[in-house]
């Protein structure tokens, strides 16, 4: 049923961000050259262009949640962990990822995957029920070795680069523990931690290792049989090297350096040779800025924060160079500007993110605006923001073109759950459906409320007709005429399912309603809501979550989570529509930039920017 | 959720443990038993005995290590004082047992024993107890079977041997 791929391009993709847990070190990796990134979040690992963030290619074969990906020294296989401990080794070098591979490893969640230098064996380890890793052959999983010896969950693994292989791991019983092989046998442990150890990596020639843990202290060992060699300390933290949990370790591409991350919220680069401390990078105060991992490739420096946040950081200058604020939890709502030249989204726990559409640049707006879920948001003429969310407030933010790092809404109570959100292009009138009233605001202040006898799930308005559409969980659109003043009943249109989306066209010449029994509706309002369509059009195989007009009212979109999208032409509205997968989850918002351009937002944290070949 | 499954007594396992573990287990099985005590917060080998030290001159399968078998829990019982302390011990058992369809068949399984007699003081048995589950991780539990005993008739080998035979005798 795929539509012809010469009708649809896929412009860019605006890339979810890491998923993080506070209190254990999140995974990003580096291709061998350096120029690709590898991280996690949902059922997809993210591979990312480092000089051009857009650039996103993303694997969802894994059927849970994945943890850690990271690609063999030849660059031709990535090995990518779950959380049931299985562990898919895929080809990188094609669109397709052709599976070389699957071994269950462990009863648990992988943690930490490490490939020896000839890309001939993987080691993985996480937190199994019987036993805490393994070490095996790529090609064929053969066991390659025993890697028990710790007595609580492994964190860390990693191979030494040369010859003779050795194998060391940190463990959450606070030892760091060296293997020997192949096949690997478990030689001794080393009892330097007092509190988990959560990262051991080797250097690039395999002479020296070093291990990093909840205590905060980097300890440096020989290569070849462990022995202690120094310890990196800042004495501004009591013999320590860091005052929080240190998450993240890696050196330097040449070896002489070491970049590590803590959660003390900063980043500190290490210089081995004089066991230096050399820059200290300090993030925010708040507990979204701790750093859980780090990863120092040929091309980039770059920290995870808590938060999710990708730091670009100049090692030489130690700043911030630049950073990614995306979103790595569902998005539920975006509002598009209306000179199209920015947009924001915003997710299930009430982050909101402005993207600059030419650049892909992203930034949050802060302070947290609601601290829920945010149902609803409108961008006005003048760039400012309306949002509701599950704080059942609705604010008022300006000029959120500018500087949106002090924001200082105007926020007005609700008097129920909001579910949605309508305005005027100026932002003077707007409505906010609520559980069981639709709170009119004008000018800004909130005016008037009308109670309504049904659960409202969605709301649409038009400003030139003076019309307002409220879905209901009744399974109708209710549509009013708007006096300036009070909401008075029109129209009302039956569906055979709750109504989940709404939206008019830009003129109001056409009400477009989508449900949950697949169905897309499109009514042309000037002839008393007469269905618009030759046919019924019920392409998608699931709850049609979201729909918008194309300028012009001839194209619609729609999007649901059936993870297609599909573009209904009005025109030839027998024939088939333009349908393909837009997400690997279910699609939740989408928006036209201009007759052609369409953008994406899904259950997966993504954005997809998409070019649709329209007449 | 996961961490609280494991050893909260702060007992740490020392390195030799598992190297000592892995001569007993693999390659030449350098030894037949090797008993484990907890001195100063640590897990520690104890004592670790090979066939020669045994000195025991007949077929092990034939008797199904019942010789073997009398020796260790003889050293045990002198290490322990009578059973007034605890032990962890590991035995590697050669046995042989009829098998539907097989025949007879001899039989190699190592066993973790955690003993922890009536007579020993409450505060070693509360150490030993929540202390098995570090040493038993770092031994690596999958291919080892693992026996609790609190007496010395519970260690009869005839007790053990019908364990072993029920678990292995069909399958």
């Amino acid at each position: 049923m795929a539509t012809d791929p010469s009708e649809y391009e896929l412009v860019r993709t605006f890339a979810s961000l890491p998923r993080t847990t506070r209190g254990l070190p999140a995974a990003i990796t580096a291709s061998p050259k350096g120029d690709k990134l590898f991280y996690c979040n949902g059922h997809s690992v993210y591979i990312v262009d480092v000089n051009n963030l857009n650039d996103v290619d993303i694997y969802s074969e894994h059927p849970t949640l994945t943890t850690v990906a990271k690609m063999s020294p030849s660059g031709y296989y990535c090995a990518s962990g779950d959380q049931q401990g299985n562990i898919r080794i895929w080809d990188t070098t094609q669109k397709t990822h052709i599976l070389k591979g699957t071994y269950p490893i462990i009863a648990g969640p992988i943690r930490d995957i490490s490939w020896s230098d000839d890309s001939k064996r993987i080691a993985a380890v996480g937190e199994g029920k019987d036993r805490f890793g393994h070490v095996f052959l790529f090609d064929t999983g053969t066991s390659n070795g025993n890697l028990s010896g710790q007595s609580r969950p492994m964190s860390s693994i990693d191979f030494r680069p040369t010859r003779p292989y050795r194998l060391v791991s940190g463990s959450e019983d606070n030892t760091v523990a060296l293997f020997e092989g192949p096949p690997f046998k478990f030689k001794t442990t080393f009892h330097e931690h007092t509190r988990f150890v959560h990262v051991v990596k080797y250097n690039p020639d395999g002479s020296m290792f070093a291990s990093a843990g909840a205590d905060g202290k980097v300890i440096l060992f020989e290569g070849s049989d462990g022995v202690k060699q120094g310890e990196l300390v800042d004495e501004a933290c009591k013999g320590a090297a860091h005052t929080g949990g240190v998450f993240g370790l890696s050196w330097s591409p040449c070896g002489n350096k070491i970049a590590t991350s803590s959660g003390d919220k900063t980043v500190k680069i290490w210089n081995v040779g004089a066991r230096s401390l050399e820059r200290t990078i300090t993030f925010g105060t708040a507990v979204e800025d701790q750093q859980l991992a780090i990863i120092w490739s040929s091309t980039a420096l770059v920290s995870v924060a808590l938060s999710g946040y990708l730091n670009f950081i100049d090692p030489e200058l130690g700043q911030v160079s630049k950073s990614v604020h995306g979103h790595n939890k569902p998005i539920t709502s975006m509002a598009v500007s209306k000179d199209k030249s920015f947009f924001c989204t915003a997710d299930f726990e009430g982050n909101i993110t402005r993207w600059n559409l030419a650049t892909g640049e992203s930034k949050r707006l802060s302070p947290l605006l609601h601290k829920a879920q945010i149902t609803g948001m409108s961008i006005t003429s003048s760039g400012s923001l309306l949002s509701v969310g599950w704080d059942d407030t609705l604010q008022f933010s300006d000029n959120i073109s500018a500087n949106i790092d002090s924001i200082r809404p105007a926020s007005t109570k609700l008097s129920s759950q909001p579910l949605g959100l309508a305005a005027s292009a100026d932002g003077s009138v707007a409505f906010a459906g609520c559980l069981k009233a639709i709170a009119i605001f004008n000018g800004g202040k909130h005016t008037a409320d009308h109670t309504v006898n049904f659960p409202v799930t969605c709301i649409a308005y038009s400003e030139q007709k003076k019309l307002v559409a409220v879905g209901g969980q009744d399974s109708k659109v209710h549509v009013y005429q708007f006096n300036n003043a009070a909401l008075l009943e029109k129209k009302v249109l039956t569906h055979s399912a709750p109504i989940v989306s709404l939206a008019f066209s830009d003129g109001g010449e056409f009400l477009a309603a989508t449900d949950g029994a697949r169905k897309v509706v499109p009514y042309d309002v000037e002839k008393d809501f007469a269905v618009a369509s030759d046919k019924e059009w019920t392409f998608h195989s699931g709850r049609v979550t979201c729909v918008a007009w194309a300028p012009g009212a001839r194209y619609l979109a729609t999007g649901s989570i059936d993870t297609n999208v599909i573009v209904w032409d009005l025109q030839k509205s027998g024939e088939h529509p333009i349908i393909f997968k837009g997400h690997f989850s279910c699609i939740n918002q989408i928006a036209w930039l201009d007759a052609s351009n369409l953008i994406t937002a899904g259950q997966d944290s993504v954005i997809k920017h998409w070019k649709i070949k329209t007449a | 959720m996961l961490r609280c499954r494991l050893s909260t007594s702060g007992v740490l396992v020392n390195p030799d443990v598992q190297s000592t573990f892995m001569k007993l287990s693999e390659g030449k099985k350098e030894f037949r038993y090797i008993i484990f005590k907890i001195e100063d917060r640590e897990v520690v080998v104890e004592s670790a005995v090979t066939q020669e030290d045994l000195g025991i001159s007949g077929d092990d399968y034939e008797d199904s290590s019942k010789a073997a078998f009398e020796k260790f829990v003889a050293d045990l019982k002198a290490r322990t004082d009578g059973y007034s302390d605890c032990r962890y011990a590991v035995f590697d058992f050669k046995f042989t047992c009829s098998r539907v369809g097989a025949g007879a068949s001899k039989m190699d399984k190592i066993v973790f024993l955690q003993l922890c007699p009536d007579g020993a003081s409450i505060k070693k048995k509360m150490v030993y107890a929540s202390s098995a589950s570090a040493i038993k991780a770092s031994l690596g539990t999958g291919k080892i079977l693992q026996f609790q005993v609190s007496d010395e008739s519970e260690m009869s080998h005839k007790e053990l041997l019908s364990k072993l035979t029920e678990k292995y005798a069909d399958n």
